[in-house]
């Protein structure tokens, strides 16, 4: 027995001491060591020279957010240079100084990160060059960005009604996805919100030995140096068939197209259901498909390496295979305009489906087209 | 009984030759093995 308590006593001290021996390696040769940028993204060409960037990138990185009712989460209150957010949590989108409110038409945007304007300034969103564009055409509007970070069509719709609920009464609703076909991805499982897995999960009752057992691996794989040495050698002695972990990558082709049909059918099913909240709260919408650096043809060269995603055959598959199915007019009001950027010579991405603010001002131009045409040009259906 | 524990491992050798072989090994592994392994690239793992 004391021959026991001796290997395990000189167990423990040759971990924690090679624990300790580790950490103090690993704070000597990352000392000093900084970043240029905390989201790397930042690094790519869109920023260079662009001294706005790094502060973008602070205030980006200071964000927060939490606990929303039905819809899930949302931004908190943030003050920044070149990124504010009210205390409802809506990202300020770029107004013409001299609109009279009361007497302009009212546009909420809704969709996900890519609406909201991840790696953009305010003033630089696509609902911010919607609001530009539509002024300098001279019409009176006033629009809001309701979009926010991962948000599906149908949690967008969701948001929707909450501000309906609460006395809202806009005159238009405009709808970009681009998010769901990733998330049914990530879940296998068509409709499911961003890490559904995860709230799934969290749900699921554990005992109080689990949560102490998942608490203190938790705190072994985030922070030791022996579990991730250890880690790093099995990798490489038995490296991992992919690096791809979302449920949907070990789709064969006809489970994708089945998901992907399940996307589409999921989300016409919310379109008719926005269709009927029309009619009764009396306001007019339109529904965008958006571009993805998933579904171009044709990939620069600078695009290759820009999204690990791209590597991700079964996603890019997926991605195709849903667009296809949205390629014609699947509703009214609806519209795909994934090929915005196809006659590109430079790249208007940052990764697989959020836009430099050059390209958001392509993306608001095209769609303040189409609107234009549906709703405010002479024989539309509403002047 | 740690005191005593301590002696014995002061006065056997095989304690520090395991626990050099085991650091050194990882040593190595954090200074020469280099990987470029990913995650499974989730767009934001926070709200």
């Amino acid at each position: 027995m004391r021959k026991i308590v001796y290997l395990f006593f000189v167990l423990c001290c040759v971990l924690l001491i090679t624990e300790i021996g580790l950490q103090i390696v690993h704070l000597v040769i990352h000392y000093g060591e900084k970043k240029e940028f905390i989201d790397e993204r930042f690094a790519l060409p869109h920023y260079k020279d662009k001294e706005w960037a790094k502060e973008l990138d602070k205030e980006l990185s200071e964000l927060s957010g939490d606990y929303k009712e039905y819809r899930g989460w949302g931004k908190k209150e943030y003050h920044g240079k070149y990124l504010n957010i009210d205390r409802n949590g809506i990202r300020k989108t770029w107004s013409p100084p001299d609109l009279n409110s009361e007497a302009a038409k009212t546009l909420y945007v809704f969709g996900p990160s890519s609406i909201w304007g991840v790696g953009v300034r305010d003033d630089h969103t696509v609902p911010s060059y919607i609001s530009k564009e539509l002024h300098k055409k001279n019409y009176k509007f006033k629009v809001s960005n309701y979009g926010e970070w991962s948000y599906t069509f149908t949690q967008g719709l969701i948001y929707l009604i909450l501000q309906l609920r609460d006395g809202h009464r806009p005159d238009y609703v405009a709808f970009f996805d681009g998010i769901d076909t990733y998330n049914s991805y990530q879940s296998g499982v068509a409709g499911t919100l961003h890490f559904s897995f995860a709230f799934r999960e969290k749900g699921e009752k554990q005992t109080d030995f689990q949560l102490i057992s998942t608490g203190i691996s938790n705190v072994i794989t985030k922070n030791s140096m022996i579990y991730r040495e250890l880690s790093k050698i099995r990798r490489k002695l038995n490296p991992p068939k992919t690096q791809f972990t979302e449920v949907g990558h070990a789709f064969n082709d006809d489970q994708l197209s089945k998901l992907s049909e399940d996307v589409v059918e999921y989300l016409f099913e919310s379109v008719a259901l926005l269709d009927n909240l029309s009619k009764i709260y009396g306001f007019e919408y339109i529904f965008f498909w958006p571009p993805s650096l998933l579904t171009e043809n044709r990939l620069l060269d600078e695009e290759i390496n820009l999204d690990i995603r791209l590597k991700d055959k079964s996603l890019v598959k997926l991605y195709r295979l849903t667009d296809d199915l949205l390629k014609t007019g699947r509703a009214p009001h609806f519209y795909n305009i994934a090929d915005t950027f196809s006659e590109r010579t430079k790249t208007y991405y940052l990764d697989f489906g959020h836009t430099s603010e050059e390209g958001n001002e392509l993306i608001a131009k095209r769609m303040v087209s189409i609107f234009e045409n549906e709703y405010l040009l002479e024989g539309a259906t509403d002047k | 009984m740690i005191s005593d524990f301590i002696e014995r491992i002061r006065n056997e050798k095989w304690p520090i030759t395991v626990f050099f072989v085991f650091f050194l090994s990882l040593l190595v592994s954090k200074l020469f093995l280099t990987e470029n392994y990913m995650l499974s690239p989730f767009i934001y793992s926070n709200f």
